[in-house]
């Protein structure tokens, strides 16, 4: 027998051993779970970090503000002000409760900041209360991976450890981007959902706002010879008001007057589409948990109102950080589109409702 | 003769340092891009128009002074985030001074 025949007969068997212990033990698996355990620690790291950096912005937003224990009114903010879904299996009276039970939470929560923070003005606040809630999420999403992966872990699962690692670069992605949205909240810069208000902005001209709503105004104003009523929240502060309770009480106000309701709202682009694209449809375009969604489409229906749907497209990330120069361009488009629905299906002497939905921080 | 081991190792050793040296150069070739926050104002009487850089407290529809053109209010107009790959381009999306020059806020578009 030559030398390499002996060599043949080496990998043979190497191959045959190789394919026992692939196929009848579990080193594979025990390889895979150490592999994207290690994987997943790194990130784990990387989510522990962006974490401290979120609770470090809003030590030093509060300091700014002179809050006498900044760190105190932030660990109190977080794992607290949780609201519990109501019950569904139940569907009578859901919207009422679930608004019940959002606007309770949104009270406590300005409640809280306003006893933290008696001197800051009503913009701070605003912008103090997102600080808080983005390093809460942030925090709920550190503490959700570790749970995960201290589970898989703990029952030797490598298939819950492949999911989490798999999932964790969009998870950590999604961090990313809500840790940079907060500098956008610290300044004051409009963002990405704030395309809505910011057409309503462009809209309304020079006309005077009226509250109508908790945070929210509407401005009477005259486009293409129409009487246009516009609702937005009001800025500069961060909010998004309630458009739905004013949408319904102007429509009650107003009746069957009213030929056309127009919502503009950001909307999330899939991964094929161009930021600042708009789109128009049909329906209410807001992307509320159902309250005031329902409410627009509740009173477009009592009065048998057509409701318009202005969409400017953006991705997750762009919609939580300051509007980018393409966002800014599609809300131009958007604006464009709007009067050329309210030139062709409003008429002459007919009233339409344009409503800015979003997040108005950065914008009157 | 090379035996058909070391030709093995070999032929993993290239494919190794072929992927790292891929790897390497497709993350050089990423563009470093340089963002800015521009403050876009408009007077509201004439058509004069300027950008500058974002300064904290602007917020779109703030009044920040008196048109240079014809005296009218000076209105926040937009204010967005721009992409810039090189500074002069940065400095031709907003007017920023040169160091230790007055500030000039007048580019006009």
């Amino acid at each position: 027998m030559d030398g390499s025949n002996d060599w043949a007969s080496t990998i043979l068997v190497l191959l045959i051993l190789g394919s026992f212990l692939l196929n009848f033990t579990d080193i594979p698996q025990k390889m895979q779970l150490w592999r994207y355990s290690s994987y997943i620690r790194k990130k784990i790291i990387q989510l522990t970090e962006i974490e401290d950096e979120s609770k470090r912005k809003v030590i030093k937003y509060l300091s700014r503000l002179n809050v006498e224990n900044p760190r105190k009114v932030l660990e109190g903010f977080i794992d607290n002000f949780f609201m519990i879904s109501p019950v569904d299996i139940e569907p009578t009276d859901i919207i009422r409760r679930m608004r019940h039970l959002i606007r309770t939470r949104d009270d406590s929560i300005r409640k809280y900041v306003e006893e933290n923070l008696p001197n800051a003005t009503l913009v701070q606040r605003q912008n103090a209360e997102v600080l808080l809630e983005i390093s809460s999420v942030l925090t709920l999403i550190n503490k959700i991976v570790k749970h995960y992966f201290q589970l898989g872990l703990k029952y030797n699962n490598w298939i819950l450890m492949m999911q989490l690692a798999l999932e964790l670069q969009q998870v950590v992605r999604l961090a990313k981007a809500y840790d940079d949205a907060m500098d956008s909240f610290m300044k004051g810069t409009p963002i990405g959902d704030g395309a809505g208000p910011l057409v309503a902005h462009y809209l309304k001209g020079n006309a005077e706002p009226v509250e109508i709503s908790k945070e929210t105004v509407y401005y009477v104003t005259e486009i293409e010879g129409r009487k246009v009523y516009v609702i937005k929240a009001k800025g500069p502060g961060s909010t998004v008001g309630w458009p739905g309770e004013a949408v319904e009480k102007i429509i009650n106000d107003l009746g069957s007057s009213v030929s056309r309701i127009i919502t503009v709202d950001a909307a999330l682009k899939l991964e094929s589409e161009k930021t600042g694209e708009v789109a128009y449809g049909v329906g209410a375009a807001i992307g509320d948990p159902g309250p005031e969604k329902i409410a627009i489409e509740r009173a477009a229906t009592k009065y048998g109102i057509p409701l318009d749907a202005v969409v400017i497209k953006m991705s997750n990330e762009e919609a939580i950080n300051t509007m980018t120069k393409q966002v800014f361009e599609g809300v131009r488009k958007a604006i464009e589109i709007v009067k050329k629905i309210i030139k062709e299906k409003v008429p002459k002497d007919g009233i339409a409702v344009v409503v800015g939905i979003g997040n108005t921080v950065g914008i009157t | 003769m090379l035996d058909p081991m070391t030709i093995v190792i070999l032929a993993v050793l290239a494919f190794i340092i072929t992927y790292m040296a891929v790897s390497a150069m497709k993350s050089r070739q990423e563009p470093l891009k340089r963002k800015v926050i521009v403050t876009q104002l408009k007077c509201s009487n004439c058509d004069y128009r300027e950008r500058r850089e974002f300064k904290e407290g602007d917020y779109v529809g703030k009044e920040v002074g008196e048109c240079p053109k014809c005296g009218g209010k000076l209105l926040v107009e937009a204010i967005y985030l721009e992409e810039v790959e090189s500074i002069p381009e940065l400095r031709s999306a907003v007017s920023i001074p040169e160091p230790n020059q007055p500030q000039k806020n007048t580019g006009r578009y």
